[in-house]
């Protein structure tokens, strides 16, 4: 069963004609070529495929493009959209990178999304904010200490 | 992808939605409802599932509710579980649905799950059950024969199973907006965090002024495939003085209600037996803290 969709995606609505059984990470990754949210498990539970929908970051595996018609979303690309275009890093991938809180890198861009959403309702998390933040987002090389460390440095450097 | 085809319905309304889960069921056909999809996307994802159609409810205005309707907080059953958690009334009047919902599954779980649909796949695992029972929640139900208000201790009936018929939509539950005085507390033992529950028990305790027990209540998962709730101690223990005794036992009887636990890979019968006995004592020492 095809149906059209009307999302706004990284800032730019967009509409299309997908299969309803199409999973949000696959419209993206599929339709939009946007693979930068990655597919890890399926089930809800890596998080690698973390996206933002209307605000909150989600699962994309575990929703269906057609039901979030009339929504937007924000990728890893659209995130990093602006410090790309001026040829910086965002300050969360450069305590990412100065903390070697990637290994992989498999999981770094659900991480970097769930970090964001932290911060931005918690600026000076603890470490216990920060574990219960990413607790979403599995990291199989275990980088788990080297990214708290990270978003430990941009909550000191965010100012007060 | 998922593999399987279904049909994929939207409707704008319960009335509608109604209307469509009940020509499934007149036809035969196998319908789920889809709320958060935390549950069912990941099911069908694995192909444990392939209802030939999915009636999505996230396109009904106002399932998402939550307001103050007398002594009662009328919750809409397409809250999420974020929603609840952060939501300031049931905060102020319901503080262990709060705790409870900021305790579920991770962030981007919380985000998109709904109390609704988790009431509706009824995982033994699940949080909200136990509390709920505990509550005395009422859920409201609507189907092509009217209304309906049930018990959620009529609700959740047996391993993953409610007594919600093939044609029937939650669409509210209600809970009593609690006194200031009480004190409550709902703690989970799992394996990691984010994991389901190996025990979750829930408590909501207060005292009369000179701090005997003006009443307790307990719910409890874990110990059975349903949610069990420890009414008779419950009734022994009102009026007596809340001391370590107290606790001691309210634990002694979860250990002894726990009859019939869900064995899992992480816990055998025996050990959540036990992690009930734990859990119960840690939800009352911590209701009593919070009580005065």
């Amino acid at each position: 069963m095809q149906t059209t969709i009307q999302l706004t995606v990284n800032n730019t609505p967009c509409e299309a004609t997908v299969d309803t059984r199409t999973l949000l990470v696959d419209f993206l990754r599929d339709q939009l070529d946007l693979t930068g949210t990655h597919l890890g498990c399926a089930t809800g539970n890596c998080g690698a495929c973390t996206v933002v929908l209307d605000g909150l970051t989600v699962k994309a595996c575990t929703i269906l493009a057609a039901d979030v018609t009339g929504s937007a979303v924000t990728t890893i690309e659209g995130w990093t959209q602006d410090t790309r275009q001026s040829g910086d890093l965002h300050p969360i991938q450069a305590a990412f990178v100065k903390h070697h809180a990637l290994q992989c890198g498999f999981c770094t861009p659900g991480m970097v999304l769930s970090v964001q959403q932290l911060l931005q309702e918690k600026p000076h998390p603890t470490e216990a904010d920060i574990r219960h933040g990413i607790a979403g987002n599995l990291c199989r090389c275990t980088g788990y200490a080297s990214i708290i460390k990270a978003v430990q440095e941009i909550a000191r450097g965010s100012g007060d | 992808m998922i593999r399987a085809p279904f049909q994929l319905h939207r409707p704008h309304s319960i009335d509608a939605a109604v209307r469509l889960l009940s020509q499934c069921v007149q036809n035969g056909e196998d319908a789920k409802l889809l709320a958060g999809g935390q549950s069912l996307l990941p099911s069908l994802n694995l192909g444990l599932i392939a209802p030939a159609h999915i009636i999505s409810l996230n396109h009904v205005a106002g399932l998402d509710a939550i307001r103050r309707d007398g002594d009662m907080l009328a919750i809409g059953a397409g809250t999420t579980h974020h929603a609840l958690a952060e939501s300031e009334v049931v905060q102020a009047h319901c503080p262990i649905l709060s705790e409870t919902a900021a305790c579920i599954g991770d962030v981007q779980v919380r985000n998109r799950g709904t109390v609704g649909g988790a009431i509706g796949h009824f995982d033994p695992a699940a949080d909200y059950p136990p509390v709920l029972v505990l509550l005395g929640a009422a859920c409201q139900i609507v189907s092509p024969h009217g209304e309906r208000t049930v018990a959620a201790h009529d609700v959740f009936v047996d391993y993953m199973t409610t007594s919600l018929s093939a044609d029937e939509v939650l669409t509210e539950i209600r809970v009593p907006a609690l006194s200031p005085d009480t004190g409550t507390a709902y703690v989970k033992f799992t394996r990691v965090e984010g994991g389901f529950a190996i025990v979750g028990v829930g408590a909501c305790l207060r005292l009369n002024p000179d701090r005997t027990c003006r009443s307790i209540r307990v719910g409890i998962c874990g110990a059975a495939p349903v949610p069990v709730r420890l009414t008779a101690i419950e009734d022994t223990l009102t009026g007596t003085v809340v001391n370590d005794a107290f606790v001691e036992a309210v634990a002694a009887a979860a250990y002894e209600s726990a009859h019939d636990p869900v064995a899992e890979l992480h816990a055998d019968a025996d050990y959540k037996r036990e992690m009930v006995r734990v859990f119960t004592r840690r939800a009352v020492r911590t209701a009593l803290e919070r009580a005065d």
